[in-house]
């Protein structure tokens, strides 16, 4: 008998309305499935974070791991941030604005703890928000170089060519931190993961990211 | 020339030091006004960043910027009536 009117002949939607079905990270990922959702975030290695999201998130995309810089890489900051709140009471010891009258000496060191405070909450909104995001679809590279610069990099998966990971000297090597270096087919030819924690389980996670990418494409796994 | 324009005895200590004190005064408070933008700017940065990464903290950081942003505003004002 001729179908005329067949229901279970499935419709073929146009690329862009065909939606990919992404199985769960820890089904194939070795590394993802060791890790807990990461509620603390304040912290530098966020696996299966709650509660945070990006701007040009997709629907169906999900943040895998987040990234910043290892904390040790603003010691040097906090210590600077440091001595200049010490700065008043030395330059008090050495009388150093002694010919200007209490209040001035007073007005002088105010402005100067508020500034230290400024400078300590700007190197730490820069270290918090400047994230390197790794989702089921892509890489996304976040800069904030200082207050008024903005860069937003990203790549996806199957656009990834090459992965190293390079961690020099000893206090990397100490804290396990390492900068990680993603080349792309895309047009920002490489995508620099600096200074991040846990440098050999990040590249572990992208090799199978990449690999779950061509079994997406080999197996057509869409709706 | 200053002596001359004015009409200022600055050979007397008490007009040159007051004289001295006032150029102090305007320095610094040109100082704590450009700190004053940054301190601006450091509010609207957040919400850009706050908009870029979506966190449950970012009304914190928010927070914490506007109370730095009105702490300068706060101490300027003292400054200009202490100083």
């Amino acid at each position: 008998m001729v179908k005329i009117f067949d229901s279970t002949t499935e419709k073929k939607l146009p690329p862009q309305d065909q939606e990919i079905v992404h199985r769960h990270v820890d089904e194939y990922s070795e590394v993802m499935r060791a890790e807990q959702p990461a509620t603390n975030i304040w912290a530098s290695y966020l696996p299966k974070p709650i509660g945070l999201r990006f701007d040009s998130q997709e629907k169906s995309e999900h943040v895998l791991l987040v990234l910043r810089q290892h904390p040790f890489t603003q010691v040097g900051k906090i210590l600077a941030g440091v001595l200049m709140f010490l700065a008043p009471f030395f330059a008090s010891s050495v009388g150093l604005f002694s010919f200007l009258p209490g209040s001035y000496q007073m007005s002088f060191s105010i402005m100067w703890w508020i500034m230290t405070f400024g400078f300590f909450f700007s190197v730490f909104i820069i270290w918090f928000f400047n994230v390197y995001i790794i989702t089921d679809e892509r890489l996304i590279d976040v800069d904030f170089h200082s207050l008024i610069y903005k860069d937003i990099a990203s790549a996806k998966l199957d656009k990834i060519e090459d992965i190293s990971a390079v961690t020099g000297g000893a206090i990397q090597s100490i804290f396990d931190f390492g900068t990680i270096k993603v080349q792309t087919a895309g047009s920002k030819v490489t995508i620099d993961f600096a200074d991040v924690p846990h440098p050999s389980r990040v590249t572990k996670l992208l090799n199978e990211l990449q690999l779950e990418e061509e079994k997406e494409k080999i197996e057509g796994r869409v709706n | 020339m200053l002596q001359a324009t004015l009409g200022l005895n600055l050979a007397d200590p008490a007009l040159a030091t007051g004289v001295f004190l006032m150029g102090v005064k305007f320095i610094f408070m040109i100082g704590v006004f450009t700190y004053l933008v940054f301190a601006f700017i450091v509010v609207r940065q957040i919400v850009v960043m706050k908009n870029t990464l979506i966190t449950p903290v970012a009304p914190l950081l928010q927070l914490v910027s506007w109370a730095h942003f009105l702490t300068v505003v706060f101490f300027g004002l003292v400054f200009l009536l202490i100083l």
